[in-house]
C-alpha cells in the first residue's frame, strides 16, 4: 500500500473520528464505542502494514510551511514502526475495556475524542521527522494529557491535572529551547539528519533539556511527582494508557531517538543516564512498598520501571539499548495488565484501598491469574517477559562495569546493585498487593463480588498471554522488532540450556510430576478444615491480616522513616519545590505592586534611565 | 522497726469506732475487723502512712453463723515481717462492697474472683467481668458459698461468654492460645496487632480452674489436704503443701521439730533448682535456642533423680504432714545430695559464663519486656519477676519459715527490669539454693521428725503462712473449723500476681517478643487456676472424690 | 528426541530424585550432628525418608476459605524452581557447554523461587499467623538480597565474566576465590545468606513455630507438606554446592578422586551450617533487618572495595 496514505491514516484518521465522536450525543454510548473500536482497528492494520513496508523517508511536499524550510517530514525507520504498532496495540486494548469498564461519566464523549486524538497524534509525534512538526504533535499530547487525566470532575482531579500539564508543559517548553540550540548548532531541523555529539555546555544543555521531556513524559525522576498525583483521581483506563503504557512508548521512544540519533553521548552523559535510571529504580520502589492505595502503589511501581529503561539506555552498548527497548515494551504490557486489573477490582468493589479489600481469588479467578502473572512480570521471575528483559539491561551492565575500572567502575556495579535489589523490593510491593486483593481473608464488608464481564476480561487474557510469549519466545520480538533498530549491531546468541523453550517445558513437566504425586491413591482427598488459630472463636474481620500490615520493620527502620514522613509530604516533589520557589518571588515581587500610581512612574522612570544606559554603552 | 501494737494504735487513734476489733492471733499476725464503710478510707490511710505490700483478698462465707460474708484483704509490711488482714463483715442480703482497686491496682483479680465465687460484688471496679469462672457457668451461682455443694453442676449457658476488647481501628487480632505451641497450659491472650507491632492486648485465663478450695473446704482432713496441695502445680508443689502446713500449724499453735523445718528446707531448695533450670531450658527454647534447652535440662536431671532417691517420687514428694515430714533424710545419702549439686554448681556455673556472653541471647532479651520498678510496686508482683525490677521482697527473708532464718544467704535482686535482669535473677538463686543446702545438711540437727499434734485442732483460729516459690510468693490462708476439718482454706500462687502486668509489658512490643515475655514471668497457670479434672478416655468430667486423690 | 535428556537430567538424575534423596540424607545428617551438640542420641539414619513417606499418606486438608488451586498450586512452585536451579548447578560443573551468557543471574532469580512459594503458601492460607509469616519471609528476602548481590558482583568483578564456566574456569587457573581477602569476605556474606535462605537459625523467623504457630507452613499437612520439606531437603543440597562453585573452584564427578573432594567441601559447609545454627537463638524480624542491612552490607561492600583495589 502507499506508504503516504498509510502515514495519513496513521494520523488523521484516528483525529478525525476524535472529531466525529464529539458529536455524537452521549446517550448513544453504543454508537461511539463502534466508531472508536473499528479505527482503532483500521489504525492497527495501518500500522502493521507501515512496519511491513521498511524504512523509508515520507516528505509530505504539497505541504510547506515557509519557516525555516519545515516540511511535512516523517520517517519510517525500524525503532518508530514498531513503537507505531504498539502506540496502536495498547489503544485497541484500551478501548476493548472501556466499553466493558467504563462508567456513564458526564464527560464519556471528550473521553473517547480524546483517546483516539491522543493516538492519531501519537502517531505524528513517532513518525515525525521535523523537530517542529514533533514539538507540535507533543504539544497537542500534552494537552490531551491535561485533559483526559482530568475527565473526572472534582477538584482533586483538576489540581492533578494542572499539575501534570505545568510539569509536562514545562519539561515541553525546555525541550523548545533544546531544539533551538541544536538548530542553532546544525542549521537543520531534520532529525534523521542531525548528529550532534555532546562534549560541551551548550550541547550538554540541549541534550539535558530535550532528554527531560523524555523523562517527563515516561516518568522517570525528577519529574516523575505527576503520575502518583492522578493516580487517585483519574480513571483506572487512563492510567493504564496514558502513563502506564504511551507516555512510557513516548518517552523511551523520544529517549532512544536522542541517543541514538540526534546525539552523539560520551561517557559522561552516558553516566547521568544511568545515574538517574539506578536512582529511579531504587527510590520509586521504596515508595511503593509503603503505599496503601493500589493505583498509587502501582503508579510508583511503573516510575520505577521506566528506570530499567534509562539504565538500559545509558549504557550505549546494543545489549543495553536493546534490553532497555525490550523493557518499553514489556513494561507497557505487564504494567498495563496490571492498572486493567486494579480498575476491574476497582469497578466490582468500589473501592482501591489495600486494607479493604481481600479474598478476591473467589471471585475473579481470571483476574487473579492474569494479576499473578503480570506481577510476577514486574518483579522479573523466569520465565516471563520481565526477567528477559532485564536480564538483558543487567548483562549490560555487568559488561560494561567488568570494562571500566576506578570509580566510574564502581559506580557503575552501584547502579547495578540498585537494579538489582530493586527487583526483589519490586517483588515485596507485589506479594503485598497479590496478598491484599486476592489471597487473603475476605473482608466482612465485601459482598456480592462478580466477576468482570468480557470486554474488561479479553484484553487482561491477551496481555497476561502476551507476558508469557514475550517471555518464553524472547526471541521474537527481539528478533523481529528490537535488533533491527540498532541494524545488525546486535547478534542473537544462543541461551543454552536456558533457551526459554526448553525452561518452560522442564517446568511445566516439573509441575506436572508434582501433580501426578496427587494421583496417588491415598492422597486424593482433600478435606476443608477450619483455620487453627488456637481454639477461640474469633471475628473474622478481626483475624483478617490486610496486605498493608505487611513490611512494618522496614518502614519504621530509624534511617528511613525521616525520609518516608518527608517523602508522604512532598518535600521531594519538584512541583512542590517549584511552586514554593515561583510563590516565593511572586511575593517579593508583588511587593513593587503598591498600587500607587507615583511608585509605577517611578519605575517607569528608573527603567528608562537604564536602557538610556545601555544604549549609551552598545554604542 | 514497727510492731503489731503500735500498727493497731494508729489505726484505733485514728478510726475509732469503725475498728471493730483488732487481735495478734498468731506472732506477728494482726486481724482486724473493720465496718464496711471505713474500709477504703483505712485501706488509703494505710496506703499513705505505712505503704504495705498488697497480698490477696479472700471471702468466707459465714451465713451460718451469722448471715454475713466475711472479706479478708491481706497485707504484707516486708522489713517488720509482718502481716495485716483487714476483715470487713458485710450482709449476705446485699453483698456489696467498695472496690479497692481505684487503690491498689494490684486487687483488680482478687475482687473479681471473690465476685465469681462468692458473689461480693465490688463497686467502682474499674473491669467488673468475669475472671474465673468458665463461660457457660451460670450467672448467679456462686461455688464457693457453703450452701453449694462440693459435687453439683449446673446447667450450661453458653451466654455468658466474657466479652473480650475489641481491636482498635486498623488493628487485627493475632490470638495467642488457647492451644499454643509454647504454651503449657491454656490461657488465652488476644494480641491487637499492626503489622508486627502490639497496640492493646486482653487476656482470658483460668481454663483450667479446678475449684480444689471448694474441695477442702468441703470434704478433706487437715492431713488429706496436704496431698491435695501438693497437686496445685505441675512444679512446685511442695511450696504449696509447706505453705499449708505452716498455716495450719501456725493457727493451731503446733510446734513443729527442728529437724522437720531442715527437711523441708532443703526439698525446697531442691524444687528451687530444678524449677529454675527448667525454667531455663523453656525459655531459651521460646527464643529458638533449643542447645541450651537440652543442656539445662540435662543439667538438672540430677536433681529430679536425687529427689526420687529421697522420697519415692521426682517432683510429688508426699512428705508433709501437719506438725513435720514423715520421710526422713538419712545421713548415709548425704553425701550423694552434696555430689549432685556440687555437679550441678559447676555446670550451671559454666552455663551462666557462656550465655552471659552471649551477643545473641542480649539481643533477645536485653531491653525486652520491660516492667518499670513502679508499675511491679502498683500491680504487687512477686518473685524474681519484682526483683528483676529492683524490688527488694522474698519471704524467705521478710516472713520467715522453716529453717530459713537459720541459714545464710544473699537475696538476688537486679535493677534491669527487663527480660536478661529476671535471668540473672533465677540464675543466682539456683547458686544460692545450693549453698542454702549445703548448709543445712551441716547444721541439721538429729532429733524427731514430726512434733505432737493435739487429737482434734481447735476451731475458729486463722493464720496466713507465705512461702517463696520459685516463681514468687505463694500464700496459704487458712481459718479452721469445727469436725477436724478447716473452715476456709485460700491459695494464692505467686503467678496470679504476676499475670497481672502481662499486658503492661506486652503493649508496644512486637508479636515475636510476646512468647518470651510470658515465659519470663514463669507462668504456672495451673498454679493459678486450681482446676477440675476431665477424665479423656470416657469424656467424662468427674470432680474426683477424696479418695481417688489421696491415693498412695 | 532432544528434548528427553534435559527431562532426564531434570528428573532423575541429578535432578530431582537424586538430589531429593541426597538432601534427605543431609538433613538426617543435620539433624544428627545437632543431637550430638545437644548431647543427645539422634534419630535413625531413615528418619527423613520415613517423615516425608509418612507425611505421602496422611490426609491433605485445605483451610477454610482459602482457594484450593493456589493452595496446591505453592508448594509445586518452590520444588520446580530449586529442581531447576539444582539441575543446572550440577550440570554446569560436570558437563561442559551448558553454561550460557547469564546463566549466574538466572540462577539468582530461581532461587528466589522457593522463598516466593512459601510466601505464596502463608498468603493463601486465610490464617492470620501465616500472613505474618509471608509478611516476615518477604521482609526477610528484601534484607537479605541486598548485600548477597553486592558479594556476588565482588566475584563476578574478580571473574570478568557472568558465565558459571568461567568462574570456574578462573579458579582452576587463579587459585580459589576464597583464596583471597576479598574472597573470604564474600564467602562469608553469601554463607550468611544462605543461612537466611535455607531458613535455618537464627533466621527461621518465618517458620518460628514457638512465636507464630508454623507461620507459613501452618496450614499444610500431607503431600504438600512433604513437598515443602523436598524443597528444603534439595536446597539442603544445592546452596553450599552453589557456594563450592563460585568460592572453592567447583566440583567434578568424574573420577573418585574428584567425587572425595566434593564430599570433603560439602561437609565443611555443612558443618558450618549445623554449627551456626546450634549456636544462636532466633532473631526478630526487625533484628535481622538491621543486621542484614548494617552489619551484613556494610562487610559486603568493604569486601568489594577489596576486591576493587585487587586484593
Amino acid at each position: 500500500m502507499d506508504i503516504y496514505l498509510l502515514v495519513k491514516t496513521v494520523i488523521l484518521l484516528p483525529a478525525i473520528g476524535g472529531i466525529i465522536c464529539l458529536f455524537i450525543p452521549n446517550r448513544k454510548r453504543r454508537l461511539i464505542e463502534i466508531i472508536t473500536l473499528t479505527l482503532i482497528i483500521i489504525n492497527l492494520i495501518a500500522a502493521v502494514n507501515i512496519f511491513l513496508t521498511g524504512n523509508q523517508r515520507v516528505v509530505f511536499e504539497r505541504f510547506p510551511v515557509a519557516v525555516m524550510d519545515m516540511q511535512l517530514d516523517f520517517i519510517v525507520d525500524a525503532l518508530c514502526a514498531f513503537v507505531l504498532i504498539g502506540i496502536s496495540f495498547f489503544g485497541v486494548v484500551i478501548i476493548v475495556y472501556s466499553i466493558g469498564w467504563l462508567e456513564n461519566i458526564p464527560r464519556l464523549k471528550e473521553y473517547y475524542t480524546y483517546i483516539l486524538f491522543t493516538i492519531g497524534m501519537s502517531s505524528g509525534a513517532v513518525l515525525a521527522n521535523n523537530f517542529i512538526v514533533m514539538l507540535f504533535f507533543f504539544g497537542i499530547i500534552a494537552l490531551l494529557l491535561y485533559l483526559l487525566v482530568g475527565i473526572n470532575n472534582g477538584d482533586a482531579a483538576s489540581a492533578a491535572s494542572k499539575k501534570t500539564l505545568i510539569i509536562v508543559g514545562s519539561t515541553d517548553v525546555l525541550m523548545i529551547i533544546g531544539v533551538c540550540i541544536v538548530y542553532y548548532l546544525s542549521k537543520n531541523m531534520t532529525i534523521s539528519e542531525v548528529s550532534i555529539p555532546v562534549n560541551g555546555i551548550l550541547t550538554g544543555f540541549a541534550f539535558i533539556f530535550m532528554i527531560s521531556a523524555a523523562f517527563a513524559k515516561a516518568g522517570a525522576m525528577p519529574f516523575h511527582t505527576w503520575i502518583p498525583s492522578i493516580a487517585e483521581t483519574a480513571p483506572v483506563s487512563v492510567l493504564a494508557f496514558l502513563p502506564a503504557s504511551l507516555d512510557k512508548l513516548l518517552g523511551i521512544y523520544l529517549l532512544a531517538r536522542l541517543v541514538l540519533n540526534v546525539f552523539v553521548i560520551g561517557t559522561k552523559m552516558g553516566f547521568l543516564l544511568m545515574f538517574i535510571g539506578a536512582f529511579t529504580i531504587v527510590s520509586a520502589v521504596m515508595m511503593a512498598l509503603v503505599q496503601r492505595n493500589l493505583k498509587k502503589l502501582l503508579s510508583f511501581c511503573a516510575i520505577s520501571q521506566v528506570g530499567y529503561m534509562v539504565l538500559g539506555i545509558g549504557t550505549g552498548t546494543p545489549i543495553g539499548i536493546v534490553g532497555g527497548l525490550f523493557h518499553m515494551i514489556n513494561h507497557a504490557i505487564y504494567k498495563s495488565c496490571l492498572f486493567l486489573c486494579g480498575g476491574a477490582v476497582e469497578k466490582e468493589t468500589g473501592t482501591s484501598e489495600l486494607e479493604k479489600l481481600g479474598g478476591l481469588v473467589h471471585f475473579m479467578p481470571v483476574v487473579c491469574i492474569t494479576c499473578t502473572i503480570a506481577a510476577l512480570s514486574v518483579s522479573g521471575v523466569p520465565p516471563f517477559n520481565g526477567f528477559a528483559s532485564k536480564w538483558l539491561v543487567y548483562q549490560a551492565v555487568i559488561t560494561k562495569a567488568t570494562a571500566t575500572t576506578g570509580i566510574k567502575g564502581a559506580l557503575l556495579w552501584l547502579f547495578l546493585v540498585a537494579a538489582m535489589f530493586g527487583s526483589a523490593l519490586t517483588l515485596a510491593s507485589f506479594v503485598k498487593v497479590l496478598h491484599s486483593l486476592f489471597f487473603s481473608k475476605k473482608p466482612s464488608g465485601l459482598n456480592d463480588i462478580k466477576s468482570p464481564n468480557w470486554f474488561i476480561k479479553i484484553p487482561l487474557i491477551i496481555l497476561a498471554l502476551l507476558c508469557v510469549f514475550f517471555g518464553i519466545f524472547m526471541w521474537f520480538p527481539l528478533k523481529v522488532f528490537i535488533a533491527p533498530v540498532l541494524g545488525g549491531d546486535f547478534i542473537y546468541f544462543d541461551f543454552g540450556l536456558w533457551r526459554p523453550v526448553r525452561a518452560t517445558v522442564l517446568i511445566l513437566i516439573s509441575l506436572g510430576a508434582g501433580f501426578l504425586i496427587y494421583l496417588f491413591r491415598y492422597v486424593r482427598t482433600l478435606e476443608v478444615k477450619d483455620v487453627f488459630v488456637g481454639g477461640e472463636t474469633l471475628d473474622e474481620e478481626s483475624i483478617r491480616i490486610p496486605g498493608t500490615h505487611f513490611y512494618g520493620p522496614i518502614k519504621s527502620l530509624s534511617f528511613l522513616k525521616g525520609l518516608y514522613d518527608r517523602a508522604e509530604n512532598g518535600y521531594f516533589d519538584i512541583y512542590n519545590i517549584g511552586k514554593n520557589i515561583a510563590s516565593n518571588i511572586s511575593g517579593a515581587l508583588s511587593i513593587i505592586h503598591t498600587g500607587i500610581l507615583s511608585t509605577y512612574l517611578l519605575w517607569i522612570l528608573a527603567g528608562l534611565v537604564v536602557l538610556l544606559l545601555i544604549s549609551k554603552l552598545a554604542d | 522497726m514497727l510492731t503489731a501494737r503500735e500498727i493497731t494504735e494508729t489505726l484505733k487513734t485514728k478510726f475509732d469506732k469503725q475498728i471493730i476489733k483488732a487481735e495478734e492471733k498468731v506472732s506477728n499476725q494482726l486481724f482486724v475487723r473493720v465496718a464496711p464503710d471505713a474500709l477504703i478510707p483505712v485501706i488509703c490511710f494505710l496506703n499513705k502512712t505505712f505503704s504495705p505490700r498488697f497480698l490477696v483478698n479472700a471471702a468466707t462465707d459465714v451465713v451460718q453463723q451469722s448471715g454475713k460474708y466475711v472479706v479478708s484483704y491481706m497485707f504484707s509490711f516486708d522489713r517488720e515481717k509482718i502481716f495485716l488482714c483487714i476483715q470487713v463483715a458485710i450482709d449476705a442480703a446485699k453483698p456489696d462492697i467498695d472496690s479497692i482497686t481505684p487503690i491498689i491496682a494490684g486487687a483488680n483479680w482478687s475482687e473479681r474472683e471473690t465476685r465469681d465465687l462468692v458473689g461480693i460484688n465490688p463497686r467502682n471496679h474499674p473491669d467488673p467481668r468475669r475472671l474465673v469462672l468458665a463461660d457457660d457457668w451460670p450467672e448467679g451461682v456462686y461455688p464457693l458459698r457453703k450452701d453449694f455443694p462440693y459435687n453439683y453442676k449446673p446447667p450450661s449457658e453458653p451466654q455468658n461468654k466474657v466479652p473480650l476488647k475489641k481491636p482498635p481501628e486498623g488493628t487485627r487480632v493475632i490470638p495467642i492460645g488457647p492451644f499454643y505451641p509454647v504454651l503449657e497450659e491454656p490461657a488465652y491472650f488476644k494480641l491487637f496487632v499492626d503489622g508486627e507491632t502490639i497496640v492493646d492486648c486482653d487476656y482470658r485465663g483460668f481454663y483450667s480452674h479446678r475449684g480444689i478450695e471448694k474441695i477442702g473446704d468441703s470434704k478433706l482432713t487437715y492431713n488429706q489436704i496436704c496431698f491435695m496441695a501438693e497437686r496445685i502445680c505441675g512444679i512446685c508443689g511442695f511450696i504449696h503443701s509447706t505453705c499449708y502446713c505452716e498455716a495450719v500449724e501456725r493457727a493451731a499453735g503446733i510446734e513443729v521439730p527442728l529437724r522437720a523445718h531442715y527437711i523441708r528446707t532443703i526439698m525446697l531448695e531442691l524444687e528451687r533448682i530444678h524449677s529454675h533450670l527448667l525454667w531455663l531450658g523453656i525459655a531459651v527454647h521460646i527464643i529458638g535456642f533449643d542447645t541450651l534447652l537440652m543442656q539445662s535440662w540435662r543439667i538438672r536431671e540430677p536433681v529430679m533423680w536425687l529427689c526420687e532417691k529421697i522420697s519415692g517420687n521426682r517432683k510429688t514428694y508426699g512428705m508433709n504432714l501437719i506438725g513435720g515430714v514423715r520421710r526422713d533424710i538419712p545421713s548415709g545419702i548425704y553425701d550423694e545430695i552434696i555430689r549432685v549439686i556440687e555437679k550441678i554448681e559447676r555446670e550451671t556455673t559454666e552455663v551462666i559464663d557462656a550465655v552471659m556472653g552471649d551477643t545473641s541471647l542480649h539481643v533477645r532479651l536485653k531491653n525486652v519486656g520491660i516492667l518499670t520498678e513502679e508499675v511491679a510496686r502498683d500491680i504487687c508482683t512477686v518473685g524474681p519477676t519484682a526483683r528483676g525490677s529492683n524490688i527488694h521482697i522474698d519471704s524467705r527473708v521478710d516472713h520467715p519459715y522453716a529453717a530459713y532464718d537459720l541459714v545464710d544467704f544473699e537475696v538476688a535482686v537486679e535493677t534491669g527490669c527487663d527480660i536478661w535482669a529476671r535471668t540473672l535473677v533465677r540464675l543466682r538463686e539456683t547458686i544460692e539454693a545450693i549453698k542454702i543446702i549445703k548448709q543445712c545438711l551441716l547444721e541439721m540437727p538429729d532429733g524427731p521428725i514430726m512434733g505432737e499434734v493435739m487429737e482434734e485442732i481447735p476451731s475458729g483460729r486463722e493464720a496466713i503462712c507465705c512461702v517463696e516459690a520459685p516463681r514468687g510468693e505463694a500464700i496459704h490462708y487458712v481459718q479452721t473449723g469445727e469436725d477436724n476439718r478447716p473452715y476456709r482454706w485460700k491459695v494464692r500462687a505467686p503467678t496470679y500476681a504476676n499475670l497481672q502486668c502481662a499486658p503492661y509489658i506486652i503493649k508496644g512490643g512486637q508479636i515475636a517478643d510476646v512468647p518470651i515475655i510470658i515465659g519470663s514471668l514463669d507462668p504456672c497457670y495451673s498454679c493459678t487456676e486450681r482446676m477440675a479434672v476431665v477424665d479423656v478416655r470416657t469424656g467424662v468430667e468427674k470432680i474426683y472424690t477424696k479418695e481417688e486423690i489421696i491415693k498412695r | 528426541m532432544e528434548i528427553a535428556k534435559p527431562v532426564f537430567y531434570l528428573l532423575l538424575f541429578p535432578g530431582f530424585l537424586f538430589t531429593g534423596i541426597l538432601g534427605l540424607f543431609f538433613m538426617w545428617v543435620d539433624r544428627k550432628v545437632t543431637a550430638l551438640i545437644q548431647s543427645r542420641m539422634g534419630p535413625p539414619w531413615y528418619q527423613c525418608y520415613a517423615d516425608i513417606g509418612k507425611l505421602l499418606y496422611k490426609q491433605t486438608i485445605i483451610p477454610a476459605g482459602s482457594n484450593a488451586f493456589w493452595f496446591v498450586l505453592s508448594p509445586l512452585i518452590g520444588l520446580a524452581g530449586i529442581t531447576i536451579a539444582a539441575t543446572l548447578i550440577w550440570l554446569e560443573n560436570s558437563v561442559p557447554h551448558v553454561s550460557f551468557v547469564g546463566d549466574l543471574i538466572v540462577l539468582l532469580y530461581l532461587l528466589i523461587l522457593p522463598s516466593l512459594s512459601m510466601i505464596f503458601a502463608g498468603s493463601v492460607s486465610n490464617n492470620p499467623f501465616s500472613a505474618v509469616g509471608a509478611s516476615r519471609e518477604m521482609s526477610m528476602v528484601v534484607a537479605y538480597e541486598l548485600p548477597y548481590i553486592i558479594a556476588i558482583f565482588t566475584l563476578i568483578l574478580k571473574v570478568k565474566s557472568i558465565l558459571i564456566s568461567d568462574i570456574i574456569l578462573y579458579q582452576a587457573e587463579s587459585g580459589v576465590l576464597i583464596g583471597s581477602l576479598s574472597g573470604v569476605i564474600a564467602f562469608i556474606v553469601v554463607f550468611t545468606c544462605m543461612q537466611a535462605k535455607l531458613t535455618y537459625l537464627p533466621f527461621d523467623i518465618p517458620e518460628a513455630e514457638s512465636e507464630i504457630i508454623g507461620g507459613t507452613l501452618a496450614e499444610y499437612s500431607g503431600v504438600l507438606l512433604a513437598l515443602f520439606k523436598l524443597t528444603n531437603a534439595i536446597m539442603l543440597v544445592t546452596l553450599p554446592l552453589f557456594l563450592i562453585t563460585l568460592f572453592l573452584g567447583g566440583f567434578n564427578i568424574n573420577s573418585w578422586q574428584n567425587i572425595v573432594y566434593l564430599v570433603i567441601k560439602y561437609v565443611v559447609i555443612l558443618t558450618l551450617i549445623i554449627l551456626v545454627k546450634s549456636i544462636h537463638p532466633r532473631l526478630r524480624i526487625d533484628q535481622a533487618i538491621k543486621f542484614f542491612w548494617g552489619p551484613v552490607t556494610i562487610l559486603a561492600i568493604t569486601g568489594f572495595i577489596l576486591a576493587l583495589i585487587g586484593v
